[in-house]
């Protein structure tokens, strides 16, 4: 049987096709070929050049865009004296300006623009391009914006925009007076930085250092609506505004070498700063305390052995320590806790060495059972980690 | 060289390497020469318009026998009203041998008839595997079968042709 299916398979491999027949075959099949051609789809051979004359317009208006678009984007960086700074002050500007529908909108952008300005002597001076002229025209327009955004709240106030905005005013008034124990530290300072030969270099730096990171703190405080609301936010913003100034003018002294001049304008926005927290009604000396230690000790070194995270309050100092098994020992030292609240996610941010806590181990700071919530620690004060 | 022309060159290489197995294989599934030659041109065609859209082609040699199949499918589907025994029935066209061989034609006639003998499913394996050349792997591709069912369908349409040739 094998050997007649394997001649039967011989026999079946002998048919093909003729020469002929290959040939006739081939001239079909390639005449059809060339008469049903089409031209290949742009997709497969793209051609840039043809595609754009053949869609001139919107090739035309595509790059009109990308244009546009990046000059925008160069004109960002310009700063006075700049091929591209009128683009930046008159036409990226003011088209932002559109957006601001309400008085407090108007308010805060006018504040961003005496800020920006206030950034572009900053960066000037670090890149040694800062002349006088540069210098008188940016500060006029860092005094126009601020006049401006101060007739926004007051026009915004006039509306009925705001509620309570007499209250707000006078205690921000009232927090601009030096109080007694800061006044004269800032005048021991001014007084000490007016002799030059007494502040180094290295105190100015320093003095420069940290009026830069409250600045900048303060700033992020009072950008976020959350932590403050309503329109006291936007008066405070104003206040920093002067302050951020008087750092600037600092700087500008820094740079010149002129230490003493340097420090007492540095000294003045410290107080400014001071005067800005001291305000009761806007509560930000708690926040911006916490905050400041959490930026100072993510910088420090920690020790390994430490189990325990301190965790302070204002003046109120509490003590939360964590065990290896769970257990916790809290010790609170400090009498100016306010209202008890809570610290959230703890666990999720302190890191401790062993087990997770025992269920039934937890105990908060009323000595109470511990909470079905295993990442929920109890302690009196109201704080934030930020580890 | 554009695409274009590196298109038709493969084009052209493909016909010489392949339309005399794909002509075989169509007649052997169709039983008729002009239908055979009629298939390979069309699914020579089919296949250009699949590269002109631009669409990239991995085994020209599978494609091509599964253009084939399809076309073989199609063409049986528009004569559906007669069944396949019918066709057997009928009779088929055989071809005129054109090679040196000294087979005889009467020889030449019944390998055709044992293959034309097999029911479809069975048949175009069976081509595939011992007149075509191809490996089992190949064939499930192209039928888009696994292999597991070509090979129970080899083992079978040999069973077939075994009992067809003990009559």
């Amino acid at each position: 049987m094998k050997k007649t299916f394997e001649q039967l398979i011989d026999e079946a491999k002998s048919v093909s096709l003729s020469v002929a027949e290959k040939e006739t075959l081939k001239r079909n099949i390639f005449e059809q070929i060339q008469s049903s051609s089409k031209p290949l789809k742009i997709s497969e051979t793209f051609n840039f050049l043809i595609f754009t004359r053949t869609h001139l317009a919107a090739s035309a208006l595509v790059l009109l865009f990308v244009l546009v678009g990046a000059t925008s984007a160069f004109a960002e960086r310009a700063l006075p004296g700049g091929l591209l700074y009128p683009l930046k002050t008159g036409v990226n500007e003011e088209v932002r300006g559109w957006f601001a529908f309400s008085g407090q909108a108007e308010a805060e952008f006018e504040i961003d623009l005496a800020h920006r300005r206030l950034e572009e002597i900053e960066k000037m001076t670090d890149s040694s391009s800062l002349t006088d002229e540069k210098k008188n025209k940016a500060e006029e327009q860092f005094v126009l914006h601020t006049e401006k955004a101060e007739r926004s709240i007051l026009s915004g106030s006039s509306e009925g925009e705001k509620e309570g905005k007499g209250d707000d005013s006078a205690s921000l008034t009232a927090a601009e007076q030096e109080s007694p124990a800061r006044s004269e530290f800032s005048l021991k300072v001014s007084q000490e930085a007016a002799q030059s030969d007494v502040v180094s270099k290295e105190s100015a730096e320093e003095l420069l250092k940290d009026v830069k990171s409250k600045i900048e703190l303060l700033g992020k405080i009072l950008k976020s609506k959350k932590q403050v609301p309503g329109e006291s936010r936007i008066e405070a913003r104003l206040f920093l505004l002067k302050a951020e100034r008087m750092f600037v003018d600092g700087k500008v002294k820094f740079s010149e070498k002129d230490y003493g001049s340097a420090a007492v304008e540095l000294t003045k926005a410290l107080q400014a700063i001071e005067n800005i927290l001291q305000s009761p009604d806007l509560n930000l000396r708690t926040i911006f305390e916490m905050k400041l230690k959490a930026e100072s000790d993510s910088s420090d070194e920690k020790n390994p052995s430490d189990d325990f995270t301190q965790i302070k309050s204002g003046d109120s100092f509490v003590d939360v320590k964590l065990r290896s098994d769970g257990t916790i020992d809290d010790d609170q030292s400090g009498s100016d806790t306010e209202a008890s609240g809570e610290v959230r996610g703890a666990n999720s941010q302190v890191e401790f060495e062993g087990d997770e806590p025992k269920q039934e181990d937890r105990r908060n700071d009323r000595g109470e059972d511990g909470d079905e919530d295993k990442n929920r620690i109890e302690i009196r004060g109201e704080v934030q980690i930020g580890i | 060289m554009t695409r274009e022309q590196d298109m038709r060159k493969e084009f052209e290489t493909a016909y010489e390497n392949y339309a005399d197995a794909l002509f075989r294989h169509c007649f052997f599934r169709v039983s008729s020469r002009e239908t055979a030659l009629d298939l390979v041109q069309e699914s020579f065609l089919k296949t250009w318009d699949y590269m002109q859209k631009g669409e990239k082609i991995i085994n020209l040699k599978s494609f091509l026998y599964r253009v084939v199949n399809n076309s073989i499918i199609d063409f049986y589907r528009k004569r559906k009203s007669e069944s396949l025994d019918a066709l057997a029935e009928d009779g088929f066209d055989p071809p005129v041998r054109h090679n040196e061989d000294i087979m005889s034609q009467t020889e030449y006639n019944r390998a055709i008839s044992f293959f034309e003998k097999l029911s479809e499913q069975y048949r175009s394996v069976m081509i595939m595997r011992f007149i075509d050349g191809m490996a089992i792997p190949e064939i499930a591709e192209i039928l888009n079968e696994t292999e597991n069912n070509v090979s129970v369908r080899i083992h079978r349409g040999l069973e077939k042709i075994r009992k067809l040739m003990e009559i």
